[in-house]
């Protein structure tokens, strides 16, 4: 089971990081030169924007499962803090069992659908002729889909945690 | 009962939070757990429930929001600095400049926290910092412990009222201001804060001053590199020549040249500030999500009835609602995080205000700037309030435990004061705070500058 937790925790980090490190420096470049083609008098601004919009979606949507994964979304621990271990344990067994994953289930379900429906529709991506605009819409699923293994992994650490005598 | 679900939601949410589970989530289960009460007694239509994986959806995906695409490279600027070590130069480089003068350290740490703004956008990121450098170098000073805790955990609360501070970003969104407008608003405000902080400092004075003298070269072109910078970008987003997300994407570039130029672009410094950037946006956004959410389920059981009402009772165009809203975001500050705060009830209260404002001053951009400098000074002052002030932990985190948390907001008492001033003195002369953008900016438009989109 620890190993299981692992693998999920894994999945969610080196795809958040890889998606981190190849998005952030994509969004920048993208933002970075297009005062400098407006200045070259090229008209190009939608399909940019749209570039940068399915960057920052992708860094965003698959941080969610790299930051739970990692432990880094905030908390007020001011009081869980003196807690004992199973009691946190405990609440964080109900909290990702009756609320996040159940919220992720539906979300990803929710995305497929619309992503999906995108494709079939060849919903044209920004001004141009592509029909990719599916692919923006994907990330919601994916990244939920993370957050669903990072969720998933933190409800088996707390089983765990739990059963520890 | 459609004036009492709300106000339970609320204090649903403050007991809810003290369990320990990740704000976004606790925000998200008590949006649910109230929607189905909702439509248990019939205030909601069930239909409506649908809107809210909508919400979730739409987001952050939403085109018009290209905005938040900025606060990513901004942190990863904040982040480059960081890891790069010229943040530290920065400071160094200021406490030498200042280091002789009557207050001098103390001058230091609070001009290098108003520099790091991007960094702030969690506020960790910078009062992390500022603690781990300045916190030693002014205690080698010989201030006592808990004067120099509370300067470097109110130092570093200026950041995040400081353009391009990440929080300003959500409270114009929330208040329907233009961004470059909150920023240069908050010019003001920011300048009669830092005067207020620096005085008290130099009056205070120093203890006996023995400079260290540690390597110094290089930390002045290191200092100035990033000082340049953060004055550069403030500079082309007031210009209104290009839009805030080139702006950031621009001061991120700057940072890696600055960071290459000394030579400490490593991979490993990359890969740090990439992952730092990833987190602490999650962080953020997710927490933002969770916040929409909440304020969406809020706004069905009639929240914003809820407040309209409370706002009448005190007569919607006078200074007295205007000041119940302050105070109840000051209260909430106790309680709540600066985002739940902006995303939640900031929309909420403006609508509510913005109009007998607009009025007053004749311009409803000037009276959002107005606004949101107010509800900014003031969410800055929940930083460093107890039970929850973010900075107060911080900085008695960061020393390990060694000052403790009481001795933090003691030291750090006389810089609340000085914000409570500054708030005071921006409600009394709204100038303070829409001289500058009126001046610079073209506010007719109503939702600002259209850009090349």
């Amino acid at each position: 089971m620890t190993r299981i937790a692992f693998l999920l925790e894994r999945v969610s980090t080196s795809i958040g990081v890889a998606v981190a490190w190849l998005g952030i420096p994509a969004m920048i470049c993208l933002a970075a030169l297009q005062p400098i083609a407006r200045w070259l008098g090229w008209e190009s601004g939608a399909p940019f924007s749209e570039a940068s919009t399915f960057a920052f979606l992708a860094l965003t949507m698959t941080s969610f499962g790299y930051a739970y994964a990692q432990g880094a979304h905030v908390r007020l621990d001011v009081f869980s803090r003196r807690f004992a271990p199973r009691a946190n344990a405990a609440i964080e067994l109900a909290g990702t069992t009756l609320v996040l994953l159940p919220l992720c289930a539906v979300i990803v379900a929710d995305g497929f659908d619309s992503a999906w429906r995108s494709f079939q529709q060849g919903e044209r991506w920004a001004d141009t002729a592509w029909a990719l605009q599916w692919s923006v819409r994907a990330w919601v699923p994916v990244g939920f889909l993370l957050l669903m293994c990072a969720g998933l992994a933190s409800s088996l650490r707390a089983v765990l945690a739990m059963a520890r005598k | 009962m459609r004036l009492v679900l709300p106000a339970l939601m609320l204090l649903a949410l403050g007991a809810a939070l003290l369990v320990g589970l990740p704000v976004g989530v606790v925000l998200i289960a008590v949006a649910f757990l109230f929607a189905g009460l909702g439509v248990m007694t019939g205030l909601v239509r069930s239909d409506d429930i649908g809107a809210i994986f909508l919400r979730i959806y739409g987001t952050l995906s939403d085109r018009d929001e290209i905005v938040y695409a900025a606060v990513p490279m901004l942190l990863f600027m904040g982040a480059i600095l960081h890891e790069t070590g010229l943040a530290a130069d920065l400071l160094a480089g200021v406490t030498r400049t200042f280091g002789r003068m009557r207050g001098g350290p103390a001058v230091a740490t609070i001009a290098v926290g108003a520099l790091q703004a991007p960094a702030a956008g969690m506020i960790g990121a910078s009062t992390g910092a500022l603690a781990l450098y300045a916190l030693p170098a002014l205690e080698r000073q010989g201030y006592r412990t808990e004067q120099a805790a509370g300067l470097v955990a109110a130092a570093g609360t200026l950041g995040v009222i400081a353009p391009p501070g990440i929080m300003l970003f959500f409270i114009a969104d929330a208040i329907g201001a233009q961004v470059p407008a909150l920023f240069l608003a908050m010019l003001g405000p920011l300048a009669l804060l830092l005067l207020l902080y620096l005085g008290y400092s130099v009056i205070r004075g120093s203890p006996a001053v023995t400079p260290t003298t540690r390597q110094t070269e290089g930390v002045f072109a290191g200092a100035l590199l990033s000082a340049g910078l953060m004055v550069a970008l403030v500079g082309i987003v007031a210009s209104g020549l290009v839009t805030l997300s080139e702006a950031a994407a621009l001061a991120a570039v700057g940072a890696v040249l600055a960071g290459a130029a000394r030579g400490r672009v490593t991979w490993r410094a990359l890969d740090a500030a990439i992952r730092r950037t990833a987190l602490i946006g999650a962080m953020v956004f997710f927490i933002f999500v969770g916040a929409s959410v909440f304020s969406l389920v809020f706004r069905l059981l009639g929240g914003q009835e809820m407040v309209s009402t409370a706002a009448a009772m005190l007569g919607s165009r006078g200074a007295s609602a205007l000041l119940a809203a302050l105070v109840f975001v000051f209260i909430l500050g106790f309680f709540l995080d600066w985002l739940e705060i902006v995303v939640i009830a900031l929309p909420v209260l403006a609508a509510t205000l913005i109009a007998g404002i607009a009025e007053r001053l004749g311009n409803a951009q000037l009276a959002a700037c107005w606004l949101g400098a107010l509800f900014a000074i003031n969410l800055q002052t929940s930083f460093l309030t107890p039970p929850f002030g973010y900075a107060l932990f911080l900085v008695h985190g960061a020393t390990g435990g060694r000052v403790g948390l009481f001795e933090v907001w003691r030291g750090a008492f006389p810089y609340l004061a000085l914000q409570l001033v500054t708030l005071v003195a921006v409600l009394a002369i709204p100038e303070l705070a829409t001289w500058l953008p009126a001046q610079l900016l073209d506010l007719s438009v109503p939702k600002g500058p259209k850009f090349n989109e």
